[in-house]
């Protein structure tokens, strides 16, 4: 296996081509946004408050919390919530198998026995909610008119997302992959000498969605991700 | 024109905010159904979301890498025949509410690109012709003013008649060119937003001039910047020449909102004067009580519709709701209100283009519904499209309305 060229590919190279593609694709994208033209207009919708810092609550109110939708459509709130919630959640959960945590819930006056009951509800729930979110917002768009609106970009990154999500249960919570193993594996990488590459099959079917993931990026509608505080900025400040 | 050039066209048009629009939306669809073409038609070109897919389907397709190497994955599209019709009838049915912006989770502000989509419709002479021609007339006139002064200065002394008799003033003026003036008001073309205006001016002692223009500007909704701002830059020059410190807009939904909020940014140089919708002298007025008002003499029950573009697109909500507390006997709102009031259906430029009619009537049903909630048998607003829309809702839908102005009613309420 560790002779197998695809293999070193994926565990020693893709890694850095994936992560090269990402940022540099982030920063053509932001770019090529930054050169065209101002436009000659103004985008506020009333009401809105006047002045960054007054604006600023409200904005970051609406990104994170979107109200005026939970006013029209529950359920499509309650989803797209729960769904970024989760990814959040995911983002806490994966600390661990980078960095060393024990001390830290040892300096709280946690043992590690009930850390790890903690940890195995906090990432039970973030595994259930990402997966019941994320089949919610697949399923939503076959009927009728979002089969209409709907690109395959819409569902193949759902799909994409999806698989990294169940990949990730089954590493988590059923195979006995050894962490200690993985972080040499980082670290490795981090010191541009890959070594302990990682061999177990869904690890490497995990990762390389999150290759995939990490190199498409840039490029399609995840760069909502930076562009909903610049389309805000426009639509809730006002200067007048 | 060949597909390639359009395409060119449509890329030079995209700003900064354009490709933040076409960019970050999802298709998550909060809009399609907070739209009221939408919801009476259910027609995907109605959807906000998906007319911006369509331009941003043709962006991909001539000038992305990414819609170049995976057009399939994007479903990136070309400029031909189909789509050109498919893409001018999404964007011109359309009234520029911005209650889709309103709604947006990710604040997209759909008419944006919409404005863009209609421009470049245009150029492929795929716009309603009506509109075509009502924009090249409006640009005409605007550079041959003075052919047309001396007959409206001539309609002007004789609505200065008939003003002096209706509030039995002979000294009642209604003075065009006033050098001295404070303030220049601007109508829409015709005696029904001039009298009201004059009898309140006169009441009050305003020392004021009326423009020789008016504050509609089709050009604005065929999304040709260019050509508006030749219309718009004749009413500056006025204001300049007038030497006025405020221009007071008429009950004109996208003429306020041009002077406004646009045209500074369209002729990027502060302007040397105030801008005020005439709801907000009328609101100072009544503040600081320089007329007298009998709201008795407008009874009934009277009920206002927020213009999407004084609302929304023009942040005046609580002028006309405090001038109608004290001009009227019984008010009450529509329900939603404010920002989230429904559209009456006959913004963007729609209800001037006869072949939109039957539209119109049909995606004014959520309008419908609200007023007949609040048993009104008044309905007020302060955009001309709006009034024309409802009147025509009215007729159709024979709600036995009577449809006014704001000015009218203070006009008729002041005990002179």
């Amino acid at each position: 296996m560790s002779t197998n060229p695809i293999f070193f590919f994926l565990t020693a190279i893709l890694p850095y081509i994936a992560l090269i593609i990402l940022i540099d694709g982030i920063i053509y994208r932001l770019y090529k946004w930054a050169r065209r033209p101002k436009a000659a207009a103004t985008f506020t919708v009333y009401p809105a408050s006047k002045g960054l810092t007054r604006a600023l609550p409200k904005i970051l109110g609406q990104i994170f919390l979107f109200p005026k939708l939970l006013r029209e459509e529950k359920a499509l709130w309650m989803g797209i919530l729960l769904f970024h919630l989760s990814l959040v959640m995911v983002i806490v959960s994966h600390y661990k198998v980078f960095f060393r945590y024990l001390w830290f819930w040892e300096n709280l006056g946690v043992s590690a026995n009930s850390f790890a009951l903690i940890s195995d509800l906090f990432d039970g729930a973030t595994g259930v909610i990402m997966v019941t979110s994320l089949v919610f917002l697949f399923a939503r768009r076959f009927p009728k008119f979002l089969r209409k609106l709907s690109i395959p970009e819409d569902y193949l990154v759902l799909l994409l997302i999806l698989g990294i999500a169940i990949s990730g249960i089954y590493i988590r919570f059923i195979s006995t992959i050894n962490l200690l193993e993985l972080r040499r594996y980082f670290s490795s990488l981090v010191a541009f000498t890959p070594s302990n590459l990682p061999t177990d099959p869904i690890f490497l079917f995990h990762y390389s969605l999150v290759l995939i993931l990490m190199i498409y990026f840039p490029f399609g509608k995840l760069i909502h991700t930076i562009g909903v505080g610049l389309t805000q900025l426009l639509v809730r400040i006002r200067v007048k | 024109m060949q597909p390639t050039e359009l395409a060119a066209i449509l890329e030079q048009k995209l700003t900064r905010p354009s490709i933040y629009h076409l960019d970050v939306c999802t298709r998550c669809n909060a809009c399609t159904e907070r739209c009221h073409m939408y919801i009476e038609t259910k027609d995907p070109i109605h959807s906000p979301a998906y007319k911006l897919a369509l331009l941003r389907r043709v962006h991909k397709r001539y000038h992305t890498i990414a819609g170049k190497i995976a057009p399939k994955l994007f479903k990136a599209m070309e400029l031909n025949e189909d789509n050109l019709k498919e893409i001018s009838s999404a964007m011109f049915e359309c009234t520029g509410c911005r209650r889709c912006t309103t709604h947006c989770p990710l604040g997209i502000d759909p008419p944006w690109l919409i404005s863009t989509g209609r421009f470049l419709s245009f150029k492929a002479n795929k716009s309603p012709e009506m509109l075509s021609m009502l924009s090249n007339m409006a640009v005409e006139k605007a550079k041959n003013i003075s052919q047309y002064s001396d007959l409206y200065l001539q309609q002007i002394k004789e609505l200065e008649v008939q003003l002096q008799k209706e509030i039995k003033d002979p000294n009642a003026k209604i003075p065009v060119k006033n050098k001295d003036a404070e303030l220049v008001y601007i109508p829409i073309a015709g005696a029904h937003t001039i009298m009201p205006a004059a009898k309140i001016f006169n009441a009050t002692g305003e020392n004021w001039s009326l423009s020789q223009l008016d504050s509609t500007n089709y050009n604005y909704f065929l999304g040709n910047v260019e050509a508006a701002k030749e219309v718009t830059g004749e009413l500056i020059k006025e204001a300049e020449n007038l030497g006025v410190k405020t221009v007071v807009m008429s009950e004109c939904g996208h003429g306020f909102r041009i002077m406004r909020h646009l045209a500074t940014k369209w002729f990027n140089r502060t302007l040397p004067f105030e801008v005020k919708s005439i709801a907000e002298v009328m609101a100072k007025y009544i503040e600081e009580n320089v007329v007298k008002l009998d709201p008795s003499r407008n009874p009934g029950i009277v009920t206002y519709h927020d213009p999407c573009q004084l609302g929304r697109n023009g942040g005046i909500y609580e002028e006309p709701r405090m001038i109608l507390n004290q001009v009227v006997t019984e008010f009450r709102d529509l329900t939603p209100n404010r920002e989230y009031n429904w559209c009456c259906g006959g913004g963007g430029g729609l209800v001037a283009l006869p072949e939109f009619k039957d539209l119109r009537m049909k995606t004014g049903k959520k309008k419908v519904e609200q007023i007949r909630e609040t048993k009104a048998n008044i309905i007020t607003s302060m955009c001309e499209n709006c009034r024309l829309q409802l009147i025509d809702l009215n007729d159709y839908y024979k709600l036995g309305l009577e449809i006014t102005s704001l000015s009218d009613l203070m006009a008729n309420a002041i005990i002179h």
